[in-house]
């Protein structure tokens, strides 16, 4: 008896810690089907401009979907106004963004974020948080940001993945409402109690969910990063730029890669329209086209220790930048075929009294 | 038939329907009619294989932006009221002045509604054959369309030559 009492002690002891280690991991927020939402809003969603969306767009239990065309939701998404779809996936947000506001948190974290390099856990702020320059995600696992009030990033700043990290495993709960700046770039689904703001070229590899709030959007280009990544990161997959780039009309865009291991490295068989220029590190891609459509295949590759590779087809066109209206005959040609009708009936007349 | 009082009632025809057109009360079924167009066009474009998005006036690609807009002017109902206006100015029964102007609205709206879905791809594949399309090509062609059609049914509807075709 007396030689199992050590066992005993032993074994509590690594119960004991494993619990304690399994309290303190921060896990995965529970989506439900807001997993294939990308946009998602209590009041309306409203666009400007060649937005595209990869994913589902939904708002509940408000109607109002606008700016669809010319915005899109692509990649087998579609469009949800009040529909039972939209209504269960607010449902679902609230489960949510309760589940990531009542994780334990491992650090606390305040001001801006832009220049630190975090590996994952549960980081608390207790009021407003920013993004200036840029943040780097390291590792595998989930990073869950609990916002006691507003996120704001600035303008050109940028989430970078790196070491593994998957963007489908960042979490932002945001207590009040979220404003990416122009032309950033972010990562992550954000689970706002209020509104999210996506403003001028924007770019979204996450989601924007809005509880009680609208959902804004201008020029931007959403990528849904698909479910929770537990274990082995899923196979390497790579999304195209918005494919409009409007000639004299600041472009900015992205290449995304999702799965594998991060970092990614970008690169482009074939050549981009003149004025845009891709960055191999990030995949963005910017500039000012100055004309041409161009067809390129896209690769990225990723950090693994046998590199994955994926490819795409993309365009890039250079529509123009408003919407087009498309007169059936112009003024100068109703009056000419009104004078033709006339020319024709008296023409006849005359012939058939010969 | 005097050439004048062809002109005059040609003119009074097309004054009246242009500005009973421009009227508050028309404009529901106006717009109503331009929405409907369009909704046409997104679903014949997605029963087909394509992407397209309706919403008002506006028909959209999904997977790229590119947006079309059916405005006043856009739906063929100015060729129609010049093509009505001849048909009605034009001495005949009120019989083949029905027949006209069915026919008349058939062959303008069918062709218009091709144009819309054309315009719609070509803006998508090249903003200059878009333009080409969209200016030179398809303004011939809707002309050609509406003289064909009027000159047709002169043909047909003129009492003469109508005697002519029996012999």
């Amino acid at each position: 008896m007396k030689t199992r009492q050590p066992l005993k002690k032993l074994s509590l002891l690594l119960l004991s810690v494993t619990f304690s280690v399994c309290l303190r991991a921060q896990s995965a927020v529970p989506l439900g089907s807001d997993v294939t939402y990308t946009i998602l809003a209590s009041s309306t969603v409203t666009n400007t401009g060649p937005t595209v969306i990869y994913g589902n767009v939904g708002v509940s239990p408000g109607t109002a979907v606008t700016g669809f065309p010319p915005g899109g939701a692509t990649g087998g998404g579609a469009i949800h106004a009040a529909d039972a779809s939209a209504g269960q996936a607010q449902i679902d947000l609230t489960t949510a963004y309760l589940n990531a506001a009542g994780q334990a948190a491992t650090a606390t974290v305040s001001g801006d974020l832009g220049g630190q390099t975090l590996t994952s856990g549960v980081y608390k702020s207790t009021s407003t948080l920013g993004i200036t320059g840029t943040l780097t995600l390291s590792g595998p696992g989930f990073f869950i940001f609990q916002i006691a009030s507003a996120l704001t990033t600035a303008s050109s700043s940028q989430v970078v993945l790196i070491g593994g990290a998957q963007a489908a495993n960042v979490f932002w709960q945001v207590g009040s409402s979220a404003t990416l700046g122009t032309t950033s770039t972010f990562v992550g689904t954000i689970l706002a109690q209020a509104s999210v703001t996506l403003t001028t070229g924007a770019v979204l590899d996450g989601r924007a969910l809005a509880r009680t709030g609208a959902v804004t959007l201008d020029d931007n280009t959403a990528v849904n990063p698909g479910p929770t990544v537990s274990g082995a990161p899923p196979a390497l997959s790579l999304t195209c730029p918005n494919s409009s780039a409007p000639v004299g009309v600041a472009y900015n865009s992205s290449l995304i890669a999702t799965g594998g291991t991060s970092p990614y490295t970008y690169s482009i068989t074939g050549s981009l329209p003149p004025g845009l220029v891709l960055n191999t590190s990030s995949g963005a891609i910017t500039g000012t086209p100055t004309g041409g459509t161009t067809t390129f295949t896209g690769t990225v590759v990723d950090s693994a220790g046998s590199p994955a590779t994926a490819t795409n087809t993309c365009t890039i066109n250079n529509l123009a930048s408003s919407t087009q209206s498309v007169p059936t005959l112009s003024t100068w040609a109703l009056g000419l075929l009104a004078l033709l009708l006339i020319a024709y009936a008296i023409g006849f007349k005359r012939r058939a009294h010969v | 038939m005097r050439p004048g009082r062809f002109v005059v009632f040609f003119a009074l025809a097309a004054l009246l329907q242009f500005a009973l057109l421009l009227t508050p009360w028309f404009r529901p079924a106006i717009d109503g009619f331009s929405h409907s167009l369009v909704w046409a066009s997104s679903f014949l474009i997605n029963a087909l294989g394509g992407k397209a998005s309706a919403q008002g006036a506006l028909l959209g690609s999904p997977t790229n932006g590119f947006t079309i807009e059916m405005r006043d002017g856009c739906n063929g109902i100015n060729v129609m009221i010049l093509l009505w206006s001849a048909v009605l100015a034009f001495p005949v029964s009120r019989a083949w002045k029905l027949v006209g102007i069915l026919v008349g609205a058939l062959a303008i709206q069918g062709l218009n509604f091709f144009r819309f879905i054309s315009l719609f791809y070509l803006g998508q594949y090249s903003q200059s054959w878009f333009e080409f399309a969209h200016l030179y090509l398809w303004e011939t062609l809707i002309l050609l369309d509406a003289l064909i059609v009027f000159g047709l049914w002169v043909r047909r509807a003129s009492p003469r030559t109508a005697a002519y075709g029996r012999k």
